[in-house]
């Protein structure tokens, strides 16, 4: 049956993703040499990107779910849209976090006005108030129209404010604790780390593509729930 | 100036990935736990409706 | 067909467009005239926070100078908030909005004339703040450079802000709403104009201020360009 081969092709890409997890993890601490200036603390750096890109993936993908809502209008793309900005605020407050405790020992500060570091911040103030936005809308079909405009709004807007926070930052360098514009993350990589973190990529990737088509699973079948809920009621 | 040492910044690497594999793991669990709810949810709905089939044999659903 | 029946309703064209436009303007504009409910709320709202920013940070002259363009383009944010919001609920409030909906005009005439209303609403606003902001941090802002950069600034925030509150005003929360939708977006456009401000008010050399003018000029045409395609697919009932 088919659903017996979807639930299979899942545990296969949680197996995949659990087995890509362990073997980055094995990278991270066991292959990649130690940094020189900054300490253990630098190997947060491939977990740390590798969450900020997933938070960034999601984002364009909720927008591109949005566009595909807007023209086809089918629920199915409302429902990986809420997914994708749920899975990609968790990334996105992660990013942030760990970045904040690699930024503590080696600039002293809690934070840094680095472009990336605001620009994900800010992303993730995006997600919150698309939530906010679906949350305030009771109608199913509205909500979604709203949600996908907002989502699309978003994703042309966030890469210009990091172009002028960017731009900003070139001219005004000096910042809390850091000297340099590309501040977090001012280190040499070598090879070795420079593979731990491409596979670091590689495993994130997988594991928000997890976790995307469990949530999806999830919201599909809170619908066919609601549909069943709706039927009965109808029948009294 | 060359640094002969290395700072031990062993416990704030653990912080963070503390918090990575944490935020992962929270995530991940509130996902399981919104799973077994819908499945508790999706039992109640169909004793519901075998109680609604039984008290409407007539009826074809 | 509805297509139909508005085509043979009012013949299509471009000044048939920009007549639906110079209605919906004027309309608001007329009613806000008579009853000045906005603009009192607008001028009074500005005027606080003002007062507000004055007494949580108590600076000195040149220091006051210094964060002027900052404070400026806070309170004209926060200002635009509110106008951006009455406008639109105004019309939900007198029922206006089903009709404006069934009228025989595009959508995006609605938009363009809703978002020209409210930008001229906000230079109403900013032209009243400007002097009596002057005396208080004791700035001439009656420059030329500045005056554009409030200009070009106000119609990037406008041009979003519409979409966004006729989002908004569709939802329970839509007070909160609307600054919570706004300001995370708007960013770009706070950024550039802050900047090309400061560069003005300090003399800065032309080529300095150039930059965060292009900026704040892309902005504004990519934002009117996304706004205005969307719209329709905001209002649709």
């Amino acid at each position: 049956m088919l659903r017996e081969r979807e639930s299979a092709t899942r545990l296969a890409l949680t197996g995949v993703a659990a087995l890509l997890l362990l073997a980055a993890l094995g990278m991270v601490f066991g292959y990649a040499p130690r940094e020189a200036v900054m300490g253990e603390v630098q190997r947060i750096f491939y977990f740390h990107v590798s969450s900020a890109w997933v938070g960034m993936l999601s984002f364009v993908v909720a927008a591109v779910t949005g566009g595909l809502y807007l023209s086809r209008r089918e629920r199915y793309w409302d429902l990986v849209q809420v997914a994708s900005v749920e899975i990609g605020m968790v990334f996105g407050l992660i990013a942030i976090l760990s970045g904040s405790i690699w930024a503590r020992p080696v600039w002293n500060t809690w934070w840094t006005w680095d472009p990336r570091l605001v620009t994900t911040s800010v992303m993730v103030l995006v997600y919150a108030a698309y939530l906010l936005l679906r949350q305030g809308v009771e109608e199913p079909e509205r909500r979604a129209r709203f949600g996908a405009v907002y989502a699309i709004v978003g994703v042309i807007t966030v890469p210009i404010t990091f172009l002028s926070i960017r731009f900003l930052r070139t001219i005004h360098p000096v910042v809390i604790g850091s000297g340099d514009a590309s501040a977090l993350g001012g280190f040499a990589m070598t090879p070795k780390m420079l593979e731990t973190f491409l596979f670091s990529l590689l495993t994130f990737t997988v594991l928000y593509a997890t976790l995307l088509v469990y949530r999806v699973r999830l919201a599909l079948r809170a619908d066919a729930l609601e549909a069943r809920r709706s039927a009965l009621l109808a029948g009294y | 100036m060359t640094q002969t040492t290395t700072p031990d910044t062993l416990i704030f690497m653990v912080a963070g990935y503390t918090v990575i594999l944490g935020g992962l793991a929270l995530y991940g669990l509130s996902l399981i736990a919104r799973f077994r709810r819908l499945a508790r949810q999706e039992k109640w709905m169909d004793e519901l409706e075998n109680e609604e089939r039984s008290r409407n044999p007539e009826q074809v659903h | 067909m509805v297509e139909t029946d508005r085509a043979r309703a009012r013949p299509a064209g471009p000044g048939n467009y920009f007549r639906s436009v110079g209605v919906i303007v004027w309309k608001d504009l007329a009613a806000e005239l008579r009853s000045k409910e906005l603009l009192g709320a607008m001028l009074v709202f500005a005027l606080l926070v003002l007062l507000v920013f004055n007494f949580a940070l108590e600076l000195d002259l040149p220091l006051r100078q210094a964060v002027a363009p900052g404070v400026l383009w806070v309170t004209f944010a926060f200002a635009g908030t509110l106008g951006l919001n009455r406008s639109l609920a105004l019309e939900r409030e007198r029922g206006c909005w089903e009709g404006l909906l069934l009228a025989p005009v595009d959508r995006s005439a609605i938009y363009l004339g809703k978002a020209l209303g409210s930008f001229l609403f906000m230079a109403i606003m900013e032209a009243l703040v400007l002097p009596i902001y002057s005396a208080l941090y004791n700035v001439n802002l009656f420059q030329p450079g500045l005056l554009l950069v409030v200009l070009l600034g106000s119609i990037g925030y406008v041009s979003l802000g519409t979409l966004l509150a006729a989002m908004a005003i569709q939802a329970r929360t839509r007070d909160v709403l609307l600054p919570i939708l706004l300001f995370p977006v708007v960013l770009p456009v706070l950024i550039s104009a802050v900047n090309a401000s400061a560069g003005f008010l300090s003399g800065a050399p032309m080529d300095q201020i150039w930059p965060w003018l292009n900026l704040l000029i892309a902005c504004d045409v990519i934002f009117v360009a996304v706004a205005y395609m969307a719209f329709e697919y905001v209002v649709e009932e």
